[in-house]
């Protein structure tokens, strides 16, 4: 049985996937936001200085002798340069009359009235440089002259000031994607942690536990926990059930078998008419052979319910081989005797102790003895050795029967499947199947083997488990 | 001997009560656990033979009590065993012994007597002819006073023999009364189990003698 679920990734990783990607975008939303805002704004400073500038400019033209002439504010190109390495260009022209003063292949931007000066942003002398440009109507001597006037200043500081706010911007995004990260991880914990104590629960109980689950969980997976304790419920209901069947099964079959047995053989003996007793040995035997198999085919049930995995655990205790086997032998003492057939046993003085089911291993060690008395030969002997090495202790009943042939030895384990050779003797075919099915829970082997000089061995290994 | 039988199921019952009474002795069989109170609160008996399932309790509780009641009559119980479930084993609860049903009568047979030897300590049912002694609950047998070892089978042929002393005994009727389940068993073995019982009696003067085309007899004349 496959017991693992499949799966997929985790909630909490789901749950951080998804705030992880919204909290980024939120982080990147931010840092060029901000970069777009600082552009914006250090657009608007560099354009008010130039502005500033160029008023300052324009406030020293003036005509001289009918002459136009500019006497240049260093002051307000002062101003510009100020800032940083940022290099100043200006061009003063006039038309007509040509170029006043300044760089003249500083292009003008194209204005449209007084006072109004434009922007542009070009590339001059191998910079970028903002570029502001304004005009002036003059009267002089040849009229009025339109005089242009342009500042331009490159854009190394501004770019710098964009720079240097931009790098607080993303450590700014960065910090808030970190802490954003954190908070959904220690959200995300908090909001999973009544389903972690669900799946902690259930991990931790004894696989035979079938006690309902005992956890204040939200209601959102109420439903889960209600679930599982139905479950559980009808799994505890169906073992007792179960259980409450083989009881009631065994009594019921077998009180009445007892007094077919008992009345038969009574009839048997108190009655002197030889037909009749033919007739009656007859029956008797049919009998024995009914209870027999129904005996067997009980204990088969009684074994197969204990050793199924949910009720398999609680079932195992410390208990003494040694004390095991003694009260088998004593309890199959009569039927061994009333065949002159002894026991000769070779036991440890000390008790032998094992972590198993006793009743699952008394009913294999009584299934393998009654098998060794059933097909021995009367007035012989078993002999019965337990001994035990540091991982493993091994019972060893050898009869002088008839044997098992050896390509019979693994079907003889099988449901049902008896020994080519059992001839009359009475049996059902399922003692070694119980025995190999107890074995098998135990994580132990039933081995056969030929004796020499004839008859059977049939060992039984049990792992002794180190105590940590 | 007298012994309570306490068992419900009435089949059950009559076949165990009248094999008592063939072993000669007074059976008081009753159905329920307040008969058997009754029984025990009137008078004493030397076994208890005791079913679990009862119409009107559990024969654990009754065995309980009566331990409790510091009672040192043997008590054997007769249990289903259905043991699905750990119960308290008959045993811990101070069962004598145990049979498990369906049981064969002979069974039943040696197993009271084991309890009654162990208990009272004597020998309760033994004969004795000419310089012969026998227990057969012991499997004891003094000739002249020396013991000779009877095994288990000859010791049942030769206490069905006296128990019948002077009747003529069939092969077939023997076969029955030792041999009923066994199905290797012929005529034959009997005839090895009467020459074994033979020597054993060797000079005692009580012998088997042949009846020709009838069977066997115990004689001591």
């Amino acid at each position: 049985m496959n017991t693992l679920a499949h799966t997929s990734q985790s909630l909490r990783g789901r749950l951080l996937a998804l705030l992880g990607s919204a909290f980024l975008l939120l982080a990147l939303g931010l840092y060029f936001g901000t970069r777009t805002i600082a552009e914006n704004a250090a657009d608007l400073t560099q354009d008010h200085t130039l502005a500033a500038s160029l008023n300052a400019v324009a406030e020293q033209l003036s005509v001289v002798n009918g002459e136009i002439t500019v006497d240049l504010p260093y002051a307000a190109l002062a101003l510009l340069g100020a800032s940083g390495d940022d290099r100043v260009f200006y061009r003063v022209s006039r038309e007509p009359g040509g170029e006043l003063t300044g760089y003249d292949d500083l292009p003008h931007g194209d204005t449209q009235a007084p006072n109004q000066p434009v922007f542009r942003t070009e590339q001059y002398r191998g910079d970028a440089v903002r570029i502001s440009t304004t005009h002036r109507q003059v009267f002089g001597q040849v009229g009025v002259s339109r005089v242009t006037l342009s500042i331009a200043q490159s854009r190394d500081s501004r770019t710098d000031i964009i720079n240097g706010v931009s790098r607080n911007a993303a450590a700014l995004g960065l910090a808030f994607l970190l802490c954003a990260m954190a908070l959904a991880w220690l959200a995300s914990g908090n909001a999973l942690s009544p389903l972690r104590k669900l799946s902690l629960a259930l991990r931790e109980r004894q696989p035979h536990d079938t006690s309902s689950l005992q956890l204040t969980v939200p209601n959102d997976i109420a439903p889960v926990v209600q679930a599982l304790n139905g479950f559980l419920h009808r799994l505890r209901t169906n073992l007792t059930n179960t259980e409450t069947l083989i009881a009631d099964a065994a009594h019921r079959v077998r009180t009445p078998l007892t007094a077919v047995k008992a009345q038969a053989q009574l009839a048997l003996q108190h009655s002197e008419n030889n037909a009749q007793r033919e007739r009656l040995r007859d029956l008797l035997r049919a009998v024995d052979q009914t209870a027999r198999s129904t005996n067997q085919i009980l204990d088969h049930a009684m074994v197969t319910f204990r050793a199924d995995g949910f009720t398999l655990g609680e079932r195992f205790e410390r208990s003494d081989l040694c004390a095991l086997v003694t009260k088998t032998l004593n309890e199959l003492h009569y039927t061994a005797d009333s065949r002159d057939i002894a026991f000769v046993t070779a036991l440890p003085a000390l008790p032998l102790w094992l972590h198993i089911d006793p009743i699952l291993v008394t009913e294999a060690i009584r299934n393998v003895v009654d098998n060794a008395i059933k097909y021995s030969a009367p007035e012989s002997t078993i002999d019965i050795e337990l001994s035990a090495t540091s991982t493993m202790a091994s019972l060893l009943v050898a009869d002088r029967g008839c044997g098992i042939a050896l390509d019979e030895q693994e079907r003889v384990q099988e449901r049902f499947v008896r020994g080519s050779n059992a001839g009359e003797v009475v049996g059902s075919g399922l003692g070694l199947t119980i025995v190999q099915h107890v074995m098998t829970t135990h994580a132990g082997t039933v081995q056969f083997a030929p004796r020499s000089g004839g008859g059977t061995e049939v060992t039984l290994q049990f792992p002794i488990e180190r105590q940590p | 001997m007298r012994f309570l039988l306490v068992e419900d199921s009435p089949d059950i019952g009559k076949a165990v009560s009248t094999r008592m009474t063939d072993q000669g002795h007074a059976v008081d069989w009753v159905t329920t656990l307040a008969d058997a109170d009754a029984v025990l609160a009137s008078s004493a008996v030397d076994l208890i033979v005791l079913d679990i399932m009862l119409p009107d309790g559990d024969g654990r509780d009754f065995l309980a009590r009566h331990r409790a009641r510091a009672d040192a009559t043997p008590v054997l119980v007769i249990t289903a065993r259905s043991q699905v479930s750990d119960r308290v084993s008959v045993l811990d609860l101070g069962a004598d012994d145990y049979l498990t049903k369906p049981f064969d009568l002979d069974e039943l047979d040696a197993r009271c007597r084991a309890l009654i030897r162990r208990s009272s300590g004597a020998p309760q049912d033994d004969f004795t002819a000419k310089n012969l002694h026998y227990e057969p609950q012991s499997s004891r047998l003094q000739i002249a006073g020396e013991t000779r070892a009877l095994r288990n089978r000859e010791n049942r042929l030769l206490e069905v023999f006296f128990r019948s002393k002077g009747r003529v005994l069939s092969k077939a009727l023997l076969l029955d009364r030792l041999f009923s389940l066994d199905a290797d068993v012929s005529e034959n073995t009997i005839e090895v189990y009467v020459g074994r019982l033979r020597q054993h009696l060797d000079g005692s003067g009580v012998r088997i003698e042949t009846v020709r085309g009838a069977g066997y007899r115990l004689s001591d004349h």
